[in-house]
């Protein structure tokens, strides 16, 4: 399989798309059904799958991170084991988890809960890091959205102490284009890597939509320029929902509303059409659950899997459409 | 899979033709030359190069490339207007023309 760094690293070469993956509790890594759920995502023409294994703190002035329970070294080792068996590249990708709040909104309160505070995530991240090295990872994310810490100098340790035990490709994940244009550490680091939820406006507004859209990716286009690395959109989606491009990064649980699956499918072809730039390689699309059975047209989540915008995906990531000659 | 692809590609040129009815009018503004005009007519075009090419139609993504990159050339000072509005009369007339066909045959498809 094509290293990641590679990848990366050259402009023909393979792109990484695909999607975030979360395993859901009756359909573990490793299981039958999640293999089925993984194939079905190859058929798309995904080549990339994003692991998260998640870190938890009780409050975000909290000192106090440690790892999450829902995926042990040993769920996270049949994840890899599992994606990797199934010829995908594997992202190994942490996420903070914070009650009632997240990841975005970390920030110890004094100079020595920062200190604990990372050296906390540090001892958790080298974990994961040894567990994605030795399994076979080929990207390791350093952290996922944690915008107020970017600035603190403790990041440069963090990132040497993670080269050492991780040998492939090291990415961060920005908040946002406005996180990613001032992250300090981007040098020190492989690619660029951002989540990108902005508001998109009212659901018909295709044409408000698509300036934002081209905006946020012209500043990723300057970005990658100036720092010299490329990036990988690592997270970017919306809930098959009414309302939905309004507030892309809205759960389902933040508010009932009825379903939209075209909506879905029409604002990821807009992102997928102009997202496709040089100094963008890869996309990878929240979420897809390892249960072959989730999603459906009913469903409001943001998972594609079932909706209509499975076909958008399998068009921009195959040569189907392009292939079946309907054109007069 | 091919009436998969067919019914993408069919709702593809439905929104297509809700991009040639908005080209349309900013070309028929009171001030068609004016800066947001421009821009806007550059952001359809952007995004309809890059989705006519996933969606497998190289005509209409080249045709609005061009038009994207005749309006990049008349906003920073260079070109013509005549260029623009060569590039979208082509872009507008191809969007005309695909749809047409295409919409029948994606129907034809289905009534198969």
């Amino acid at each position: 399989m094509l290293l990641l760094a590679a990848a990366l690293g050259r402009a023909e070469a393979q792109r990484l798309d695909g999607f975030n993956v979360i395993a859901t509790p009756d359909h573990p890594f490793g299981s039958a059904s999640a293999e089925r759920a993984l194939v079905a995502a190859k058929r798309l023409g995904a080549t990339t799958v994003a692991i998260i294994p998640f870190l938890w703190q009780a409050n975000v002035s909290s000192a106090d991170i440690r790892r999450g329970n829902d995926m042990p070294d040993d769920a996270l080792r049949q994840a890899i084991r599992q994606a990797r068996k199934l010829k995908f590249s594997v992202i190994v990708k942490p996420h903070v988890w914070v009650p009632d709040s997240w990841a975005g909104a970390v920030q110890p309160k004094s100079e020595q809960s920062w200190v604990t505070w990372f050296s906390h995530y540090r001892g958790e991240l080298e974990r994961i890091a040894r567990i994605a090295a030795e399994e076979g990872a080929d990207g390791l994310s350093i952290g996922t959205e944690l915008a107020k810490t970017t600035q603190r100098p403790e990041w440069n340790e963090i990132i040497a102490a993670t080269r050492a035990a991780f040998p492939r490709t090291l990415f961060y994940v920005a908040h946002n284009v406005e996180e990613a244009e001032a992250v300090p550490f981007w040098p020190l680091l492989d690619a660029i890597g951002v989540s990108l939820y902005p508001q998109l406006g009212a659901d018909h507004d295709k044409i408000g939509r698509l300036a934002v859209m081209i905006a946020v990716t012209e500043r990723l286009e300057t970005l990658s320029n100036r720092i010299g690395k490329p990036v990988v959109v690592a997270e970017i989606g919306l809930r098959s929902a009414k309302g939905a491009a309004a507030k892309p990064w809205e759960s389902a649980e933040e508010r009932e509303t009825s379903v939209d699956p075209e909506l879905q499918a029409e604002v990821l072809a807009d992102w997928i059409a102009v997202l496709d730039r040089p100094a963008i390689r890869g996309i990878l699309i929240w979420r897809w659950f390892t249960d072959p059975a989730a999603g459906g047209r009913h469903d409001t989540d943001f998972t594609v899997q079932g909706k209509p915008a499975e076909d958008v995906l399998l068009c921009a990531w195959t040569a189907a459409c392009r292939r079946s000659h309907l054109e007069r | 899979m091919p009436d998969r692809l067919a019914a993408v590609r069919g709702g593809f040129l439905r929104r297509v033709s809700h991009d040639a009815d908005a080209l349309f009018e900013c070309w028929s503004a009171k001030e068609p030359k004016s800066l947001a005009v421009l821009t806007r007519i550059k952001d359809i075009s952007h995004g309809l190069a890059g989705a006519a090419g996933i969606f497998g139609y190289p005509h209409l993504g080249n045709a609005a490339a061009t038009v994207e990159e005749a309006v990049t050339v008349r906003l920073s000072g260079a070109g013509t207007r005549r260029e623009v509005e060569r590039s979208l009369e082509r872009l507008l007339t191809g969007l005309g023309m695909s749809c047409f066909h295409q919409i029948e045959h994606v129907r034809r498809r289905a009534d198969a």
